[in-house]
């Protein structure tokens, strides 16, 4: 008994010291990933913005060519109240509310579970920890509802209880139990997450066509009206509108989805595997970061722009 | 993405390269008449105002190209609307087939009479059979 009482300090200290080192190894990459995640999100609310801006653009456009437009619905019994065109466009809505709704919920979803994530990590609470792994599963069902091309293993894992994924108490083996809820978020998003690459490639070049055709009128528009007027404030337009584009070109914005898959397979080899190659990890993730802030930046910038102009 | 969009976007994206192929046309040629201006006098009246008609109408094509870019994406997305634009892109890519069939017409009538269906005032005519008559 004696002996027991000596040691029980001492095992109180090792398993202190363990449940360090099981979290602490991967706290960084779980707050760069969230980060990263917001960002991204951010940035591509601004673009869909702009994106669907650019459709009701054309589209009144086009209604106000055409100087006919019909209504669609607009009565007390019906599903909602619109214009549409009428003539060779017929039926095609005058103006959409949102472009990319889908996207954008993915990219919230991810961007929620990011940040349960990170206050999983940091919980230091039974309640804290199991509320958060629940948004974290949660937010990984949105994920999934959003992706139309998902890996079917990962619904499957995602339809799975949150229940059965925690059973916590609050005690000396918390950190570990933390460690397999965030083993098994992190695992189930994963295929979440890799499951919908190729369709965000296809959708974020489609997105980034769509405002370089805007900034290309914009480039084109100011070029011929600089070979008409050739003042210095036409060529400044001119240059202008050239730096804008270039900037664009040279986001890389259909490969932002990439990094952010990548990013999260390395943070998934971190919780998943203690001795991953911490700079590997750390890597990914700021490449992951650093795309998103330049991202966001430029679309930062491109909304500050059209609403001075406007 | 369900195999109609997969449909839908491989219909539109020959429509869309054909588009952004016109557009180079244009750059092209607003480039050969820069190119042949005097430098430090600049552009004639004559050549200015054929660089600003090139110029509208590189910009109506590329509205054309944006939307059916965006229309796609859209489609893609499964969106609450993508009923309609789902049409609207079907009904786009038609119209732009049979426009884009005028123009192969165009050329085919061109080399049966031998007429030289290039330069400036040929591309224009293609343009304006692809867009419709717009402001010049």
């Amino acid at each position: 008994m004696r002996i027991i009482t000596k040691l029980f300090p001492l095992l109180l200290m090792a398993v202190a010291v363990a449940g360090c080192t099981s979290t602490s190894s991967y706290r960084e990459p779980i707050a760069t990933f969230a980060s990263a995640a917001d960002k991204a999100a951010t940035a591509f609310q601004s673009l869909d913005d702009d994106a669907t801006g650019q459709l009701n653009g054309i589209l009144f456009q086009q209604a106000a060519k055409d100087k006919l437009i019909q209504k669609s619905g607009c009565t007390a019994d019906s599903d909602g109240c619109t214009f549409t065109l009428v003539g060779a466009n017929d039926g095609v809505p005058v103006y959409v509310p949102d472009l990319m709704p889908k996207t954008a919920a993915l990219l919230n979803g991810i961007r929620d579970y990011a940040e349960a994530l990170d206050t999983l990590e940091k919980a230091d609470a039974t309640r804290d920890v199991q509320a958060a792994t629940s948004k974290a599963v949660g937010s990984a069902a949105v994920v999934a509802g959003a992706v139309n091309a998902i890996a079917g293993t990962a619904l499957t894992s995602v339809a799975e209880p949150v229940g059965a994924v925690v059973g916590y108490g609050y005690g000396l083996y918390q950190d570990n139990r933390k460690h397999a809820a965030i083993v098994r978020a992190v695992t189930i998003m994963d295929g979440v997450i890799q499951g919908g690459r190729a369709e965000m490639a296809t959708k974020l070049k489609l997105i980034q066509t769509a405002k370089l055709d805007d900034l290309e009128k914009a480039v084109s528009t100011a070029h011929t009206a600089f070979l008409a007027e050739k003042t210095p404030d036409a060529l400044t337009r001119a240059i202008n509108a050239a730096k804008a584009m270039d900037a664009v070109i040279k986001a890389g914005l259909p490969d932002l989805y990439d990094k952010l898959a990548e990013a999260h397979a390395k943070l998934k080899d971190a919780v998943t595997h203690p001795d991953a190659d911490p700079a590997a990890v750390l890597n990914a993730l700021s490449a992951f970061l650093a795309q998103a802030q330049r991202i966001k930046d430029i679309a930062d910038k491109l909304s500050t722009t059209e609403k001075r102009s406007d | 993405m369900g195999p109609e969009f997969n449909a839908i976007l491989a219909d539109a994206k020959p429509r869309m390269a054909q588009l952004k192929a016109m557009s180079a046309d244009i750059d092209a040629q607003i480039h050969a008449i820069i190119a042949a201006a005097t430098p430090g006098v600049g552009l004639s009246d004559d050549d200015n105002a054929k660089v600003q008609q090139l110029g509208q109408k590189q910009r109506d094509i590329l509205t054309t190209h944006q939307k059916l870019t965006l229309i796609s994406a859209a489609a893609l997305d499964d969106s609450a609307t993508l009923q309609n634009l789902t049409a609207a892109l079907t009904g786009a890519v038609a119209v732009l087939k049979s426009e884009i069939a005028a123009i192969a017409a165009v050329s085919a009538h061109c080399a049966e009479i031998g007429a030289v269906c290039t330069g400036l005032d040929d591309i224009i005519a293609k343009l304006t059979a692809l867009i419709g008559p717009k402001t010049a």
